[in-house]
């Protein structure tokens, strides 16, 4: 403690120019306001979507590429290309680890919307939070729906996520306009993906 | 052939400086450099990290992967953060500041810290006015300034004086010159606080490098040499501060997952608390008011506080006040005080109860529990206390760590990132040997008889109600409108198939949080967040907001900075005008608010119509460089 180590200059890490990097760092700048959130983050697109543990692996080595950190010395046009690049991963992250956001964004992403903004995404979900904490059969509005409804909220009571989910997209199924129903539905998915986080909201 | 130019050397590097040349007589190509080298050449001048802290600052370095904090000429590792203005002109800064509290209160300036980037008018002020000895007076931009006998001086100036003197102490230590710096601030800092910080160091001739958050800070002290992914709480409790961090490291990536803190709590409460006792008991015993005299009362004070640091190591302290009074014929009063541990733990309970309510508030944001946590890491001269390591350890279920000196800690980390940022590697650093083995349980105070210097202490404040919010011009925020985002065809998109690797990529990397949620606001005088706390920064957010008057001309987007439901309870940050807007009915005009948070914790605002695409933007920094 207190003693200074002796310092020499030439052991110093210098920095190099890098027009490779820079010139990725355009190309992935160029279509960051296109591309959905598995493909910023280079996450297989898997019918089931990413693991939780999936998505933390990948944001990681995402933020070892684009961190404004790295861009110090760059030109502003690159150093501003990579912030702009990682703010847009960082959402990507927040919303893939997110197990509620996570449902309602693939169900966009399999709908053909890459990039739903953010806000309504979230506002869907809040809808998703209040629907979890009515019963099914309280939403559905036909005798059908109604009766899918019944033994999705059965399922539920028995802690058979699996196939509450499925009673529910049956009950989805026979009314396709029903918010309701798809919120509660999108909430009984994210608590099958994540148990806990998914329960506490 | 051209005979002279301008050329940019070495080419090869980045940072490379503007230059001349021209071709000599004899054919010799001459080059001279325009500027200074250091100002474009990281490698050529050091970094430091400094802690400014409220009561002391301490500086560190970090080189060839060892870190080290900065002593001064007389060996000391904390320099008090104390500035006084002697009566020959010289200006003061650290312990022989810190002495002349007493003889010449009004001209010694301390605990700017609790007031740095506030404004003018804010109940912290207002409370400063009251109780600190020296005077302050509005200046410019509704930002407090010190009046002393050698003038008037803004905050950032009078904190710009205490790290002018630790960039000489590292100079002098390291021997070469010392033009950047990693500076640190409480985690629940707002980005006014952040700015002012920021500009005292600029004003001490320092290239600000990172504003970096204390616990942050210490996590890079110790969260380093892992290997896998590590859950860490920062637990600091500081002299006027206490915050929870907590984090998650993982190959040299440090994350933040969430903050939480309460900037009136601090081992300062702790020491109130005692001189209270104290004063009480010469009360009873000596019928006599210490309270009358300040020279008393920084002798009392600075008795409660020795009493606090002995009870670390003893069961059982007493202190000898001398002449605290006069009695008949001229005889100077003697009282004698003696307080035990338990007694102290008594006093102590309350304040230490505070800090875990806000463990628990920190940790129902994360949604994560106590359990799921590796480590605790314990910062801050007040985490000595033996019943604050028993009350973390019982309330986290595990010993917490404090290999590193709690008071160096978050210095010692600011000198991993600068040595990180300024591409220097910075291996993971290892906490010394010995301190290792002496910190323990029960720190030993680094003064050890009853010499110490009244440490400037501050009472902490009480936050009366602020006055009614301006009304506001935004109506409720815009759910499921239309918006024009392109469905796109992923397979027409050409995605590069790789990410790019940075240079530095191997360096351990550093993924901040926004400590307060940043909001616009909506009518009612109520918010809508834009950037919620804990999330990482840099960050861009946009959302709509729709007219609330028909045929509305203008819109006042106000930035606040808090956790409050109302604006006017939030810290207010500054606003922009949108104005000229084409004449529709209410709730039809919708205007695109953007908020881009960069990595140093500067806000841009933007405010977009969208019917027009015309456009406003103002950075929060700007109107923040009050001081």
């Amino acid at each position: 403690m207190g003693t200074v180590p002796p310092r020499r200059r030439s052991s110093m890490r210098i920095a190099a120019q890098n027009p490779e990097r820079d010139t990725l760092v355009m190309r992935w700048v160029a279509v960051i306001d296109k591309i959905d959130y598995l493909a910023l983050l280079r996450l297989p697109k898997t019918p089931s979507g990413p693991s939780e543990d999936d998505v933390r692996r990948a944001y990681r080595a995402f933020a070892r590429a684009f961190h404004p950190d790295h861009y110090r010395t760059a030109s502003p046009l690159v150093r501003d290309a990579a912030a702009r690049i990682f703010s847009a991963g960082a959402e990507a992250n927040e919303v893939l680890s997110d197990p509620m956001l996570r449902v309602r964004y693939l169900r966009c992403l399999a709908a053909g919307e890459a990039r739903p903004r953010l806000e309504d995404l979230q506002k869907a979900t809040r809808e998703d939070a209040r629907a979890a904490h009515k019963p099914a059969a309280s939403l559905a509005t036909t005798p059908q729906g109604r009766a899918h409804a019944e033994r999705a909220d059965k399922m539920i009571e028995l802690g058979e996520l699996a196939y509450a989910k499925g009673a529910l997209e049956d009950a989805v199924r026979a009314e396709p306009g029903n918010a309701g129903l798809t919120a509660k539905l999108a909430a009984v998915e994210a608590r099958v993906y994540a148990p806990r986080k998914g329960g506490q909201r | 052939m051209a005979t002279r130019g301008e050329c940019r050397i070495p080419s090869f590097l980045p940072g490379a400086f503007p230059a001349t040349w021209t071709v000599g007589r004899d054919g010799l190509l001459l080059i001279l450099c325009l500027g200074n080298p250091c100002d474009t050449l990281p490698w050529l001048s050091t970094a430091i990290g400094i802690d400014l802290g409220t009561t002391n600052t301490v500086v560190a370095v970090c080189a060839e992967g060892q870190t080290s904090v900065l002593l001064d000429e007389s060996g000391a590792n904390l320099l008090p953060s104390v500035v006084s203005f002697h009566p020959d002109g010289k200006t003061l800064v650290g312990r022989d500041a810190r002495k002349r509290r007493v003889i010449d209160a009004e001209n010694t300036i301390f605990s700017v810290k609790r007031l740095i980037g506030r404004q003018w008018g804010s109940p912290e002020v207002e409370k400063a006015r009251e109780t600190f000895p020296f005077k302050l007076e509005e200046g410019a931009k509704k930002a407090p300034m010190v009046v002393t006998r050698a003038g008037k001086f803004t905050l950032p100036a009078i904190s710009s004086f205490v790290i002018k003197r630790a960039k000489e102490i590292a100079e002098a230590t390291l021997g070469e010159r010392v033009d950047k710096a990693v500076v640190t601030v409480p985690a629940n800092f707002n980005d006014l606080q952040r700015s002012a910080t920021r500009k005292a160091a600029k004003d001490a001739g320092l290239e600000v490098l990172r504003v970096l958050n204390e616990p942050t800070a210490a996590a890079l002290a110790y969260g380093l040499g892992s290997h896998g992914t590590e859950k860490l709480a920062v637990y600091d409790f500081g002299g006027g501060t206490f915050d929870l961090t907590l984090l998650e490291v993982s190959d040299d990536v440090v994350e933040v997952i969430a903050t939480a803190g309460d900037s009136f709590l601090g081992g300062d409460d702790i020491d109130l608390a005692i001189e209270g006792q104290i004063t009480r008991a010469i009360i009873a015993q000596k019928q006599l008011d210490p309270r009358t005299s300040v020279e008393v009362m920084a002798l009392v004070r600075a008795a409660a506080e020795h009493l606090k640091m002995q009870l670390t190591k003893n069961e059982l302290a007493r202190v000898e006040l001398k002449a605290i009074g006069y009695g008949e014929g001229g005889v100077p009063i003697d009282f004698e005080y003696r307080l035990s541990r338990t007694q102290l733990e008594r006093l102590a309970k309350p304040y230490i109860d505070r800090t875990l309510t806000v463990c628990a508030d920190a940790l129902r944001a994360s949604k994560l529990d106590k359990s799921s946590f590796d480590g605790v890491i314990l910062v801050g001269g007040s985490t000595r206390m033996p019943l604050v390591q028993e009350r973390v350890e019982a309330w986290f279920g595990r010993p917490p760590r404090i290999e590193w000196n709690p008071d160096e800690v978050v210095a010692v980390g600011a000198a991993v990132l600068a040595a990180m940022l300024t591409g220097k590697q910075a291996r993971p650093p290892k906490p010394p040997e010995n301190d290792a083995a002496a910190s323990k349980r029960g720190y030993t105070p680094a003064a050890g008889g009853f010499t110490p210097p009244a440490a400037p202490k501050v009472p902490s404040f009480d936050l009366p109600g602020l006055p009614p919010p301006p009304p506001a011009m935004f109506d409720e925020p815009v759910g499921k409108a239309p918006h024009s985002m392109p469905i796109p065809d992923s397979a027409n998109i050409a995605v590069p198939s790789v990410f790019p690797v940075a240079p530095t990529g191997d360096g351990p990397l550093l993924i901040d949080v926004t400590p307060l949620t940043l909001s616009v606001e909506i009518v009612g005088g109520f918010i809508d967040k834009i950037i919620p706390r804990n999330t990482a920064v840099p960050c861009t957010r946009t959302r709509r907001f729709s007219t609330s008057t028909e045929n509305q001309r203008e819109v006042v987007v106000r930035v606040c900075q808090g956790e409050q439901d109302r604006a006017g309870a939030n810290t207010s940050l500054g606003e922009l005008l949108l104005s000229d807007l084409p004449p529709a009915r209410r709730g039809e005009l919708f205007v695109e608010v953007s908020f881009q948070l960069d990595a140093d914790g500067i806000l841009h605002v933007g405010a977009k119509d969208e019917a027009t695409g015309r456009e406003v933007k103002t950075s929060m920094r700007v109107s923040a460089e009050t001081g």
